[in-house]
């Protein structure tokens, strides 16, 4: 709606009990003391309303008091200028603004109330640019440092979860597919330190498939003569008590023996076990844990001391002879 | 000047610029209040602000004095 001059003076008649005449001449009083001020190059102030004044163009221009603005304004008082990423190439340019300044006021237009040929001036202070850019120049590095350390943690567990897969993957498709000997850490025997030292030095190396295939088919041919071995050894004499080969004697399983394999498959222990057995060894399938992981150990021979087995094993065929090491039978 | 009648004449401006209204007044000027959707500003220095909502009072007036003076 739009309140024309007749309405005002209504309004003031109504407001003040003024006669319609006096209000006429006291409004063109009003208005002759703002032009007059102004025209003498001062700006006249309206108390808790505004400021009249010329520009440095020569246009009559008023600058409401900042309790008029507010009023005006109250239902957006408080809101501030919230800041944007800088990246975005969405903001819209600003012309009106060169000073960086991001005050609300900024946009209301000041003029001095001394000088009517000079340019306006802001009453307040201008603010300092100073402080508006120094966190943009920090923002954008603090983002990417963000993404990097995010991309870098996510890469660190990918290599752990990898890492983790082949670890626990590889000897376990070793034995599945390939059906070879999983090596392991040489166990703490309870003889002498030497003797420990050099079990630890030969541990059980991998045996290629063709070894494995020869061992089975020989395996298949001497099934029965082992049967037969077994039964006979039910009553042994004092010097077959040990050794690397014969039957396997009850009463000697307290001693040691050479372990040349080790598997984390039951079956594939027996089997091997079976060519050994075949081939006229004393053979021994013993269960151990091994890093919470339960191996079966083909050992041949039994033994009365590390020695006695440390000896032995340097008659066994390659590679044999030198990957073994000895454990006590029980 | 009455000060009765400049009392009268702030509150009567006030409240009809507050409602929205403008003031026309014959041979001196016309007051308005403007309202300013929110809006993306950019600085020079690169900052890139939106700008709140907010309603501007503007006076426009035909009257003109010469610089010549």
């Amino acid at each position: 709606m739009t309140i024309d001059r007749t309405k005002l003076v209504d309004l003031l008649i109504e407001k003040t009990s003024l006669s319609p005449i006096e209000v006429e001449n006291q409004l063109e009083q009003l208005i002759e003391r703002i032009l007059d001020a102004a025209d003498r190059g001062k700006a006249l102030e309206i108390k808790e309303f505004g400021l009249f004044f010329f520009d440095q163009e020569g246009d009559l221009k008023f600058e409401p008091s900042e309790e008029l603005s507010t009023e005006i304004s109250f239902k957006y008082a408080g809101m501030k200028p919230v800041e944007l990423k800088p990246e975005r190439n969405t903001a819209i340019p600003d012309d009106d603004d060169p000073s960086g300044s991001i005050s609300a006021t900024d946009d209301l237009i000041v003029v001095p109330k001394s000088d009517r040929k000079s340019p306006p001036e802001k009453p307040k202070a201008p603010p300092n640019p100073k402080p508006a850019a120094k966190p943009i120049s920090k923002q954008p590095n603090r983002k990417k440092r963000d993404r990097s350390a995010v991309w870098a943690l996510l890469a660190f567990f990918a290599i752990l979860f990898i890492g983790a897969l082949i670890y626990f993957n590889r000897p376990m498709d070793s034995v599945s597919e390939n059906s070879i000997a999983v090596s392991e850490p040489a166990p703490q025997e309870s003889g002498s330190t030497d003797s420990q030292e050099m079990v630890t030095d030969n541990e059980p190396e991998i045996v290629s498939n063709e070894t494995s295939a020869e061992i089975i088919e020989e395996d298949s041919i001497n099934n029965e003569p082992v049967e037969e071995q077994i039964v006979e050894a039910t009553v042994p004499t004092e010097d077959q008590m040990y050794g690397l080969t014969g039957v396997v004697v009850e009463e000697a399983n307290n001693e040691y023996s050479i372990v040349i394999h080790s598997f984390y498959n039951e079956l594939r222990a027996e089997d091997v076990a079976e060519n050994f057995s075949a081939d006229g060894y004393r053979v021994h399938i013993t269960a151990r844990v091994v890093d919470s992981l339960e191996v079966w150990r083909v050992s041949l021979g039994q033994f009365e001391s590390i020695p006695d087995a440390q000896e032995a094993a340097l008659t066994l065929p390659e590679p044999f002879n030198e990957n073994n090491f000895i454990q006590r039978i029980q | 000047m009455d000060t009765v009648f400049i009392k009268a004449f702030k509150e009567i401006l006030r409240e009809q610029l507050v409602e929205k209204n403008s003031v026309e007044i014959d041979g001196f000027g016309s007051f308005e209040v403007i309202h300013y959707e929110q809006h993306q500003k950019r600085y020079s220095n690169g900052k890139v602000v939106m700008m709140p909502p907010k309603d501007i009072l503007e006076f426009k007036s035909n009257i003109k004095v010469s610089n010549d003076n």
